[in-house]
């Protein structure tokens, strides 16, 4: 199914999420981040930081959440099973921090055709409690096609 | 806030991981990614993957410590990005590679790639930019 080309720009509603230091250690731990910075308090005030701060990867927490509403949304026809991601860039404002609360808005920056396949890239803009942008996420994701391909028919 | 100097030419710590399914089941519970071609082969197998496959994002994760160890941190990073043309097979090594190629002003520029211990290139044009001032 062709994704609907009419949608880019699409926004959809925002997710919150309230970053806690275990939920920061969780992640750390679970991409092998081993620097005290990321897991002990002490270790981040002396290196200049407020509290704990996040690696760099963990935005995308937030943009798989708001992602959800892109997966869901009817009228733009997306296989989430047929989707392979093909691109990720994170733009940082500042690291996300423990204590943060953050509001995370995506939106369809493109929907194209390329090839036999289709591409979109969904945008994540997180912003911070005082409406200050924290980090801009961008996924781009590749919708293969459903049909047989060229080297599978006789 | 002690930081390193860097300067064109300086690599990327070296870094290296066999990624095991333990680590992808254990990713995709605290990203939120809970797509089974992660971590069940049947799955992986029915959408035409030769086995379960490694997030992406665990890759680019496993980029960012390297980018991290050489700022210092994560308070100089002002950009990431990277392809991924191929995927790791769970199991596999990931394996880093990347060096400073540009500084300009306050600006370092990183490119970086990722490959598998079977060749595959797996992250492709990847790029950091480091905040120095």
């Amino acid at each position: 199914m062709a994704l609907n080309p009419a949608l880019a720009g699409r926004t959809y509603p925002p997710v919150t999420y309230e970053v806690g230091r275990e939920a920061l250690r969780d992640f750390a731990r679970a991409v092998g981040e081993q620097d005290p910075v990321y897991h002990d308090e002490v270790a981040a005030r002396a290196a200049g930081y407020a509290d704990l701060p996040a690696v760099p990867t963990f935005p995308v927490l937030l943009a798989n959440r708001a992602m959800e509403a892109v997966i869901a949304d009817t009228e733009l026809g997306l296989d989430f099973d047929q989707v392979v991601h093909g691109e990720q860039e994170f733009v940082y404002e500042r690291p996300v921090m423990a204590g943060d609360r953050l509001r995370a808005v995506g939106s369809l920056a493109t929907v194209r055709a390329r090839g036999g396949n289709q591409m979109l890239t969904v945008e994540t803009v997180i912003t911070d409690a005082d409406g200050e942008l924290v980090c801009t996420a961008r996924a781009t994701l590749v919708v293969r096609a459903s049909e047989p391909s060229s080297e599978t028919r006789p | 806030m002690s930081q390193p100097t860097i300067s064109p030419g300086d690599s990327l710590p070296l870094t290296s991981q066999q990624i095991s399914r333990r680590d992808l089941v254990a990713y995709a519970g605290v990203s939120g990614d809970l797509n089974p071609i992660h971590w069940d082969e049947a799955q992986a197998r029915a959408v035409g993957l030769p086995g379960v496959v490694a997030h992406g994002m665990y890759s680019m994760a496993v980029a960012a410590r390297a980018v991290s160890g050489l700022a210092g941190g994560p308070g100089r990073i002002r950009r990431l990005r990277v392809r991924f043309p191929a995927p790791v097979l769970s199991g596999e090594t990931l394996t880093i590679q990347g060096q400073v190629v540009q500084v300009d002003g306050n600006r370092a520029l990183v490119r970086f790639s990722g490959t598998s211990d079977t060749g595959t290139r797996v992250l492709a044009k990847g790029e950091a930019e480091l905040d120095l001032g």
